[in-house]
């Protein structure tokens, strides 16, 4: 009898959710031609100054990607799934969308997805609870169902760093080809350098270091490989690939590169900065450091850092400017809302060992 | 030594073991009726912390849209535990089950029907593979833990096999039309989530096989001095099992889009159980609890997310809600063992 009784309220419970979620959605249609009458309203536009997003973003000087008015159409509210608010390269894009937020004078909401890219689903059913008016993510592996479930809500997508969807028009982020052509023009400019002193006459490899389940890791780092391989011309045997989705650690992999090859040197770029650190840091540790040279992607703090102190074989990093990046998700997303034309990102700065030091003053001031 | 006449000490030996007993049925009553309690309480909780955001239609439905997929498995995974087994496999299962299906349906472009038939013959498998073990006198939790890490193990060799970058992309339609269907505006997975809970209720309460799973999971030796087949109910619960979990897996993946190793979200389903009073030694429990377990873990869920919890204290605060059901089943059962 108990047992009848919770069945009983159970289905009582689910007819009350299936009523309610009928009705609430009638008066979403009502909501929205009344929505429509009050952006018809004509009014006078100014714009913000591109200096000025400049001078507010200092020290990271970051270019605004559209021109925006001072004041919007309607009061947006942005919503952001962001990956993992504790590494620093994420934590950056928070910063930087708040601020951007904080400065257009639009709602921000964020959620945290605190490394589970999975959770997204999930995290995103929340965050739509907002009324929101566009929403993003980093996911390389679900955005197209966060990009599909919010189109079923009426709203866009933007995500960063993800890859075309057939689900959002909007494709932003680092752009990986160009990224990748820079980051190995850079290792270009050390390995030539090198030759003319220790590696003169020694067999020259490539490693990619990469994560075949990532579409913008294979774009970034097989543009690097093609680069690399025709600027210093080398056959495909010596263009080798060492990825994540085989199951084993870079470390491994490189390890195992660099013992097959005994008489090599090898030249290395990874998807992300810790990709290439770590292995770098390996091959150090077993005494091989004059026989690799690294040069990464991304350049936040940590790999900043670790070039401060001058490693052997670390010539640089292309710097992706996260918290630019972040900000120009804000300026895309409300570029997208007012229907106003936007900018693509751009990658800008290469640091090496003679320019770390004062570029990480400006960013993080003295240790 | 005691003082005072024998009917005094008789007195107040019945007053302890009044007041024993009070005690025995406050804490039995906490215990049956305390998950509806703070189910309740959490609503009033919420709803007073946000009262915009909480208090809403929309807010139900994704409580109930979250809850969807995971209450599928629940349903079966109830019946599983009360059976007295614990199936540690499932989100490896579902993993695999939606690369099989994606394989099959998206890559090599055959019909709906075949995919599907294909993934649930793949679980059957997986199922009796489980049960097999458990034949050879294995406990259920070693057996399926070893099973998960081989559905784990085909997941990958399906994404290497068909030269995939860590996931199979699932937009071929009409998949993607099924696992985003809407009845009157609300998402199908819920209605069938119910379906799913009737069936279960009607298993485990009105039919003879349903005794059978009580009986078996309360006291095996004397279910099979009875004349219950042990092994074949067994067999049957972790085949239905492994046949709904991998459903549910495509379900998941149809509202990714992506299929990938390892489903997430269908974690929860034995935190939920316990929640709800079904032992972990089996032989106990409604099914019709584990729900309002699940929902009280979904609302949750939805809940610190309105307020914006920090990533880190909601890990916390679902770590200890599972210590806390452990905790209530070790208190259930010594207090049925007295």
């Amino acid at each position: 009898m108990k047992s009848k009784r919770y069945l009983f309220a159970v289905l009582v419970l689910a007819l009350a959710v299936i009523v309610l979620t009928a009705c609430e959605t009638q008066t979403v249609e009502v909501e929205v031609t009344r929505v429509v009458d009050v952006t018809a309203t004509p009014r006078a536009v100014t714009f913000h100054e591109a200096s000025a997003i400049e001078e507010i973003t200092a020290p990271h000087q970051c270019k605004p990607l559209a021109t925006l008015p001072t004041e919007f159409s309607q009061p947006w509210r942005l919503g952001f799934i962001n990956p993992n608010l504790a590494h620093p390269f994420f934590g950056e894009w928070s910063g930087a969308m708040k601020s951007a937020a904080e400065f257009y004078g639009v709602e921000f909401f964020e959620s945290d997805a605190a490394g589970d890219y999975s959770t997204e689903p999930d995290l995103l059913e929340t965050l739509l609870l907002n009324d929101l008016s566009i929403v993003g993510a980093h996911g390389p592996n679900v955005y197209e169902g966060l990009a599909l479930r919010a189109l079923d809500e009426g709203i866009q997508f933007i995500g960063i760093d993800n890859g075309p969807s057939e689900y959002t028009p909007i494709v932003y982020g680092i752009p990986d080809g160009i990224a990748g052509m820079r980051g190995a023009e850079l290792l270009v400019e050390g390995v030539r350098k090198r030759q003319q002193e220790d590696w003169a006459g020694r067999e020259l490899f490539f490693i990619e270091l990469t994560h075949g389940g990532i579409p913008a890791c294979v774009t970034r780092t097989g543009s690097a490989a093609s680069t690399f391989q025709e600027a210093m011309g080398l056959d495909d045997d010596h263009v080798l690939m060492a990825d994540l989705t085989t199951g084993r650690s870079a470390e491994d992999m490189v390890n195992d590169a660099m013992t097959a090859n005994p008489e090599g040197v090898f030249a290395m770029i990874p998807c992300w900065d810790g990709l290439g650190i770590g292995p770098y840091n390996a091959v150090a540790e077993a005494g091989n450091e004059a026989d690799v040279m690294l040069v990464t992607l991304g350049g936040d703090e940590p790999p900043a850092k670790f070039l401060k102190t001058r490693p052997m074989g670390y010539y640089g990093f292309i710097e992706f400017q996260p918290y630019c990046e972040g900000w120009g998700w804000v300026e895309v997303a409300l570029a997208t809302l007012e229907g106003l034309p936007f900018e693509t990102y751009q990658v800008r700065k290469a640091i090496t060992q003679d320019t770390v030091d004062q570029r990480y003053e400006e960013l993080y001031g003295s240790e | 030594m005691a003082s005072g006449s024998p009917n005094q000490r008789a007195g107040l030996q019945t007053a302890g073991s009044d007041s024993r007993n009070r005690r025995k049925r406050i804490i039995q009553f906490l215990l049956d009726n305390g998950l509806f309690i703070a189910f309740v309480l959490e609503l009033i909780l919420f709803a007073a912390a946000a009262p915009d955001l909480f208090v809403r239609a929309r807010t139900l439905e994704a409580i109930l849209r979250l809850s969807g997929p995971a209450g599928i498995v629940l349903a079966s995974y109830t019946i599983t535990l009360i059976s007295g087994q614990i199936d540690l496999s499932t989100a490896q299962v579902g993993g695999m089950a939606s690369l099989m299906f994606a394989a099959v349906f998206q890559l090599l472009e055959w019909p709906l029907g075949v995919a599907l038939a294909l993934t649930v013959l793949l679980t059957i498998a997986v199922g009796l593979l489980s049960s097999y073990l458990i034949k050879q006198g294995i406990p259920s939790f070693v057996s399926t833990l070893a099973v998960g890490v081989v559905c784990g193990g085909i997941g990958f060799l399906i994404i290497n096999l068909t030269n995939q970058p860590g996931m199979i992309r699932l937009v071929r339609p009409p998949l993607r039309d099924i696992a985003n269907f809407e009845i009157i505006g609300v998402p199908f997975v819920i209605p069938l989530m119910f379906v799913a809970y009737a069936i279960g209720w009607v298993v485990l309460n009105q039919t003879r096989f349903g005794a059978h799973i009580y009986a078996m999971g309360g006291n095996p030796a004397a279910a099979a001095l009875n004349g219950i087949n042990a092994i074949r109910i067994a067999r049957i619960v972790l085949v239905t099992n492994a046949v709904i979990t991998g459903m549910a897996g495509i379900l998941i993946a149809g509202r990714q889009l992506a299929a990938q190793p390892g489903v997430e979200g269908l974690g929860q389903s034995l935190t939920a159980a316990l929640f709800a009073g079904v032992a972990l030694s089996g032989g106990s429990g409604k099914i019709e609890r584990t729900l309002i377990g699940l929902l009280f873990l979904s609302t949750l869920t939805i809940g610190l997310g309105i307020l914006n919890v920090a990533a880190p204290v909601r890990q916390l605060i679902f770590g200890s809600a599972f210590v806390f059901a452990i905790l209530l089943d070790s208190i259930r059962q010594q207090l049925e063992s007295r």
